[in-house]
């Protein structure tokens, strides 16, 4: 199901979400980011918040007028400039298996991939900060190869560990603190992606990019 | 200062919420009852966005370590001070030492389950991003990131203005009051896959109860009634998503998100429970059922402004009274 | 209109339109009750020297309002006939639009009498409760 059009629905009276026409594209994604920049300064929005190639706006004051703010956000999309994704680039010590990574033979078993060749394809790529969601911190991941697409869990694991490396689908992420996960987690790693004390608390931004270093395997 | 002397469970610290860190994955949080709250701080002239404890579990008994007038808002929790009755929505003088201790909701005329204990000045835990809400998912905020434990000392900023005691307000839920035959109703839109379901699941949507079953919580509400059903399986790109949105995982059981809700979500939405409406959900106990009332965006809008009406009207005969001199001084 | 008293049919007429329980008219010489049920007005006179014989008092609205006997949360009167009440206690509660404000007992006594409606329009001084002072006398 692939829109031409951009699509605008309702959150309630709190919020608007705007998808994006087409395929998910780092293109898109950058448009994204340039309507979120663009949308924040109308006196109606509270917060603009990019997800995988499109934006929920939630309101200050919805308006009552809503026909005029979607035909607005319309033209605000077509007019846009993509922002640039030229963030910084992180490297994250990644150790692979072993008690860290307690379903990575899950991974082997649906993709009838081994271990290394597993570990190998998921550290080549550098991903793309699409979004900050799901949890403080916690970032979503453009650029996973798909040979290492792995289904979501059947069922949620009620506790996976800050720092834990997953795939769930065509995605991959890390969790920025302990919580339940529907995900694979095939590795783990130290860096904090949350604090705070910190000024800006999260780690990583929209338009950063990332790459998973091979610290060690357990096999 | 606050001593808990028995914290129940669940017992957080919560303000309006905390907006504007969305985009860092920080999902709002903040009373269940906004309404409860806010006509709280209200009745002790506190600003609305005050911060208070919210108590899902009881029993829940506190010592004030210092005098204040506090007020209990939201469920009728029979308060009692040492072992003097108080009213429910009331403010109250209490001395130093003395206990307050609140018991299981009783329903006599609004069926309600979670208690908000206000004091004059509001909770005084740090601003973190912008709010005093507890966030459970990565501990920070509230009461040291957590729920509250027995012994804990929450303490309690200066009022700003001199609070009054002895008057209360009349519960806005009882004034504010949805129903559908003869059920909890709350309003709904309808969300970006709506059209995607079966007219039965339309069907059985508007038109039948839905239960608030025991796995429901500050994260959300999970539902028990007839399946809802697209007419094709749906897969969706994580999107930003808010309190009141009624997703439909593959088991056809919705789930509405609520206060605690991760702001990000991929399930298809067959609707949102307008923002005017919220308090009513926050409020209702597990093992009950609601109904789903589908409105339009201008009815809507009119539900909100009637609140924001309420809630004025409120602060202005609230400040009336207290420059006539009215009500106990402290 | 010089003196209420001699217009007490009208002001009988007038209550009888409102929802209003009790009207008391009072001079220095004695004391008029019309008593409103809804469905007709009654009218009961007290000259002053038969109220010296009343210790009851009579516990009066401070402000126009709605008299509430019981909180809206609640199903049950916060005082009935019968109950003795500590000075400074509520007895019932005045709501004015979102307000609600108490009842309170000027000294410690029975409740003898609960004069107006639950859920009524009071004027100010509207007598609502008669309370029988608990004094020394008891205790002879």
């Amino acid at each position: 199901m692939i829109a031409q059009q951009p699509r605008i629905s309702l959150l309630g009276t709190t919020a608007l979400l705007f998808e994006a026409p087409g395929e998910t594209t780092l293109e898109t994604q950058r448009r994204v980011w340039a309507l979120a920049e663009r949308v924040t300064r109308l006196p109606d929005v509270q917060e603009a918040v990019p997800g995988m190639n499109n934006l929920m706006i939630a309101f200050a004051e919805p308006p009552r007028a809503l026909e005029a703010m979607e035909r607005r956000l319309v033209e605000l999309w077509t007019a846009v400039e993509p922002l640039p994704s030229e963030g910084r680039c992180l490297d994250l010590p990644v150790v692979y298996g072993g008690e860290g990574g307690p379903h990575l033979a899950d991974v082997v078993a649906h993709t009838g991939m081994s271990v290394d060749d597993i570990v190998a394809i998921h550290s080549a790529p550098v991903y793309t900060v699409y979004a900050l969601g799901s949890h403080p911190g916690y970032c979503y991941l453009g650029g996973m190869d798909l040979r290492i697409a792995t289904p979501r869990r059947k069922v949620p694991v009620l506790k996976i560990p800050r720092g834990a490396v997953s795939i769930g689908g065509d995605q991959t992420g890390v969790s920025a603190s302990d919580g339940p996960s529907g995900w694979n987690t095939i590795g783990s790693t130290q860096v904090v992606f949350f604090d705070v004390a910190r000024t800006p608390p999260a780690l990583l931004a929209p338009g950063d990019r990332v790459r998973f270093t091979v610290e060690r395997v357990v096999r | 200062m606050i001593v808990v002397l028995s914290a129940g469970a669940l017992a957080t610290v919560q303000d309006l919420g905390r907006s504007g860190s969305l985009n860092l994955g920080v999902g709002w949080s903040g009373a269940m009852d906004p309404l409860a709250l806010a006509a709280g701080n209200i009745l002790l002239r506190n600003e609305e966005n005050a911060a208070a404890i919210e108590i899902p579990v009881f029993p829940f008994r506190v010592r004030f370590a210092r005098s204040t007038v506090f007020a209990v808002t939201g469920a009728d929790c029979a308060p009692r001070l040492d072992d003097v009755p108080v009213l429910p929505w009331w403010a109250q003088r209490a001395e130093a030492g003395q206990v307050l201790s609140l018991s299981v909701p009783k329903t006599a005329t609004w069926q309600a389950s979670r208690a908000y204990l206000c004091v004059a000045g509001g909770i005084e835990v740090p601003l973190v991003l912008g709010s005093r809400s507890t966030q459970l998912r990565g501990a920070f905020g509230g009461h040291e990131g957590r729920p509250l434990q027995d012994g804990d000392t929450v303490p309690i900023a200066d009022p700003g203005r001199r609070p009054r005691s002895s008057f209360g307000l009349v519960p806005p839920g009882l004034v504010l009051a949805c129903e559908a035959d003869g059920l909890a109703a709350v309003r709904v839109l309808p969300a970006a896959e709506y059209e995607c379901f079966t007219p039965a699941s339309h069907d059985a949507l508007w038109s039948t109860p839905w239960k608030i079953t025991p796995q429901s919580n500050r994260y959300g509400y999970r539902l028990a009634g007839d399946e809802l059903k697209p007419v094709r399986p749906l897969e969706l790109r994580s999107h930003g998503i808010v309190p009141g949105v009624i997703q439909v995982p593959h088991g056809g059981q919705p789930i509405i998100q609520m206060r605690d809700a991760q702001p990000s979500g991929g399930y298809p939405k067959i609707g949102t429970v307008i923002e005017a409406d919220l308090w009513r959900l926050g409020q209702a106990p597990i093992g009950s059922s609601i109904r789903f009332v589908q409105c339009s965006w201008d009815q809507a809008l009119d539900a909100r402004a009637e609140t924001r009406r309420w809630l004025k009207n409120a602060r202005r005969l609230v400040e009336l009274h207290c420059s006539q001199g009215g009500g106990g001084d402290d | 209109m010089t003196d209420a008293f001699d217009h007490v049919d009208q002001l009988c007429a007038w209550l009888a339109d409102t929802d209003i329980s009790l009207l008391e008219l009072t001079s220095p010489t004695r004391t008029m009750r019309l008593l409103n049920d809804g469905s007709r007005v009654a009218v009961e006179t007290i000259d002053g020297t038969e109220g010296a014989h009343q210790p009851a008092l009579l516990v009066r609205a401070l402000a126009p309002g709605i008299f509430l006997q019981q909180h809206p949360l609640r199903d049950r009167a916060i005082a009935a006939i019968g109950d003795d009440i500590a000075a400074d206690a509520s007895l019932g509660l005045l709501q004015i639009g979102p307000l609600l404000l108490p009842v309170s007992a000027p000294l410690t006594g029975t409740v003898t009498n609960v004069l107006a409606r639950h859920g009524t329009v009071v004027g100010y001084g509207t007598p609502l409760f008669e309370l029988q002072p608990l004094g020394d006398e008891g205790e002879a």
